[in-house]
């Protein structure tokens, strides 16, 4: 009996043991580096504006992830301090209980900044922040609530032509981008996620089918899929489209719909296109697989439960949030080589995400103190060595805080949740 | 114990005490900034560099350096008390498991990532028991030394951390570390002169 209960309790011990050096495993990042960054300079966005533009700035933004591979990667430099806030706009979005919270990040055609809320879109100058349209009441799609860095109202799209296109709860609706008109609309789908644009083509996904329209509101194409419950906008890039599905992801040809290939994976951000290559962000780590056929290329993981999320690929590097299960994330910016990804640097960020990046400098949205008292941020990191020189502090209050940014030449645009619309330059 | 062994003895010592003193330089005196990343590979003799790997392996040699001058003279004076034949292999063994305990871990990780839970509750156990038989053995080793009239080493041994914990906390931040290293950077010489004596 007591030989039964020794080997029981080494056995639990063991389990004990085990279970808690897995759990201990888990809870921290893999980044020795621990402390929030302090900016160098920071400008509030509620700063006084110090007039319009001079010119409009160069650059194109049409996404939220700034093009259709959704690789957040701006050819362009963005600001340098001191900053000051160009112009800054309050648009008039749905609230509740007084607070509005719905407004989506900014896309940025030739000259005009659009931002959506779950009823309309609103059309601001980019050269001097003047409301110039809102568009007649629109079922925009909206995205899960309670996501700290994710606005809650998926973002329009700037199209082939300049046309305004919008994920509708119902559909897909294309708006004339000079007065905000409804140039044609199609009710066939549900909840559509942000479309994504090749060539003249349009890929608009619902929440079970795909649909590829011509610019003129002509379908091509639709296939039967069944998609998660991120509503990211596919990644397309020449001949293919990538979309999430309930599974994880499902590559068609943007000309046909003909499947190509799928891939079975937890999809918590979107994936990207880049030189031929599929990267996959997930509990994996950061996968590349060959966007013709699927086939894994590398893979690059920081340990077990380190998921890596929110990829930002520019030419030379990709850029991912590490998420340990119980633990604040960390960014980290890989080098990317002939034979995988190296790590260059990597950032406590808290809840941190990143959202986009130059080649000198790459965005996140985070806190950069702890507690109740912290405002969220953009934050600029130097791509070399993970500095910040510069950060434009939301404010406290959720209606405050702010969405991912449409990057220009020199400038950028920034939403709040609450709908204020602010421009954003170097220092005069 | 030879003059040979003597003499090499006392030039690690000084050489250690010596190696403890630069490896408390102020980073900012090389150039070094408090950065917001953690940098993977900070390129050779950089500032980070020196930081990251040159200094803390400077502390680390140093370190030993003066250990082996302590060694040598427990070693030497073996016959002399009963006390220091206890007290001497505590001290080494406490220090080099403090040495042990602290930068095992570092060692054992690789560059790029943080030192997992087993090696740092490993390292940490280490040290602390380390420190333990260093807080007996120490104190009983400069006592030891009093007794058999070696009083310049005995006090030494008995007043180099508390000299030194008081002088880091006088100066300034920066400097402090430095000023803090000065008594280690004492000890070396004294422990020298006493085995070349």
């Amino acid at each position: 009996m007591d030989e039964a209960r020794r080997d029981f309790l080494r056995k639990a011990g063991g389990i004990f043991a085990a279970a808690g050096v897995t759990a201990i495993a888990g809870c921290s990042s893999s980044c020795p580096d621990s402390g929030r960054p302090s900016a160098a300079e920071t400008i509030a966005i509620d700063a006084t504006p110090t007039g319009p533009f001079e010119s409009v700035p160069g650059g194109h933004w049409p996404t939220e992830k700034g093009d259709a591979a959704n690789t957040g990667f701006a050819n362009t430099t963005v600001p340098n301090p001191p900053l000051s806030v160009r112009w800054s706009t309050q648009l008039d979005i749905p609230t509740e209980d007084g607070v509005g919270v719905v407004a989506s990040a900014p896309v940025v055609g030739t000259d005009r900044v659009f931002v959506a809320d779950p009823d309309r879109v609103h059309a601001v100058s980019l050269l001097s922040g003047e409301l110039e349209w809102e568009s007649e009441t629109l079922p925009v799609t909206e995205t899960e609530r309670y996501s700290t860095y994710r606005p809650e109202t998926i973002a329009p799209r700037v199209g082939p032509t300049g046309q305004v296109l919008v994920g509708l709860e119902d559909g897909l609706a294309a708006l004339d981008p000079a007065d905000g008109s409804v140039s044609w609309r199609r009710d066939s789908q549900e909840a559509v996620s942000p479309p994504t644009v090749v060539g003249e083509t349009l890929i608009a996904q619902g929440s079970d089918s795909v649909r590829a329209y011509e610019s003129d509101g002509t379908q091509l194409w639709q296939v039967s899929l069944s998609r998660g419950h991120t509503r990211l906008q596919p990644a397309a890039s020449g001949d293919i489209v990538v979309l999430e599905t309930d599974r994880g992801l499902q590559a068609l040809s943007t000309h046909t719909g003909e499947r190509l290939w799928s891939r079975e994976a937890h999809v918590e951000s979107a994936p990207v296109l880049d030189e031929g290559a599929c990267f996959v962000g997930g509990d994996e780590g950061v996968i590349s697989l060959d966007a013709t056929d699927g086939t894994e290329r590398f893979s690059y993981t920081r340990g077990d439960y380190m998921a890596l999320q929110n990829l930002v690929v520019t030419p030379d590097s990709v850029y991912a949030v590490e998420q340990p299960p119980e633990a604040g994330a960390a960014a980290f910016a890989l080098d990317r080589t002939a034979s995988g990804l190296d790590s260059r640097w990597c950032s406590y960020v808290g809840d941190g995400v990143l959202t986009a990046a130059t080649d000198g400098q790459v965005l996140g949205l985070l806190t950069l103190s702890e507690g109740p008292g912290s405002e969220r941020s953009l934050v600029g990191f130097s791509a070399d060595r993970g500095d910040v020189p510069w950060a434009v502090t939301g404010g406290l209050r959720s209606d405050t805080w702010l969405n991912p940014p449409a990057v220009l030449d020199e400038a950028f645009i920034i939403t709040t949740r609450g709908g204020q619309t602010v421009a954003i330059s170097g220092g005069e | 114990m030879s003059d040979r062994w003597r003499n090499l003895g006392a030039g690690i010592t000084v050489t250690g005490g010596l190696l403890l003193f630069i490896g408390s330089m102020p980073p900012t005196w090389f150039g070094y900034e408090q950065g917001d990343s953690y940098l993977f590979d900070p390129a050779v003799f950089s500032p980070i560099w020196i930081e990251r790997v040159l200094l803390p392996a400077l502390v680390l040699v140093g370190s030993v350096g003066l250990l082996i001058g302590i060694a040598g003279l427990v070693y030497r004076d073996w016959q002399e008390s009963r006390l220091l034949r206890w007290a001497g292999p505590t001290s080494i063994v406490g220090a080099i498991a403090l040495l042990a305990g602290i930068y095992g871990p570092d060692l054992l990780t690789t560059a790029d990532t943080t030192v997992g839970p087993i090696p740092a509750l490993a390292g940490l156990a280490l040290a602390i028991w380390g420190l333990l038989l260093l807080l007996v053995g120490g104190p009983l080793l400069a006592y030891a030394y009093l007794r058999i009239e070696k009083r310049r080493l005995g006090w030494a041994l008995l007043s180099f951390i508390p000299a030194g914990i008081l002088l880091g906390w006088v100066f300034p931040e920066g400097l402090g570390e430095l000023a803090g290293a000065v008594p280690w950077l004492v000890l070396a010489f004294v422990i020298a002169m006493e085995l070349r004596d």
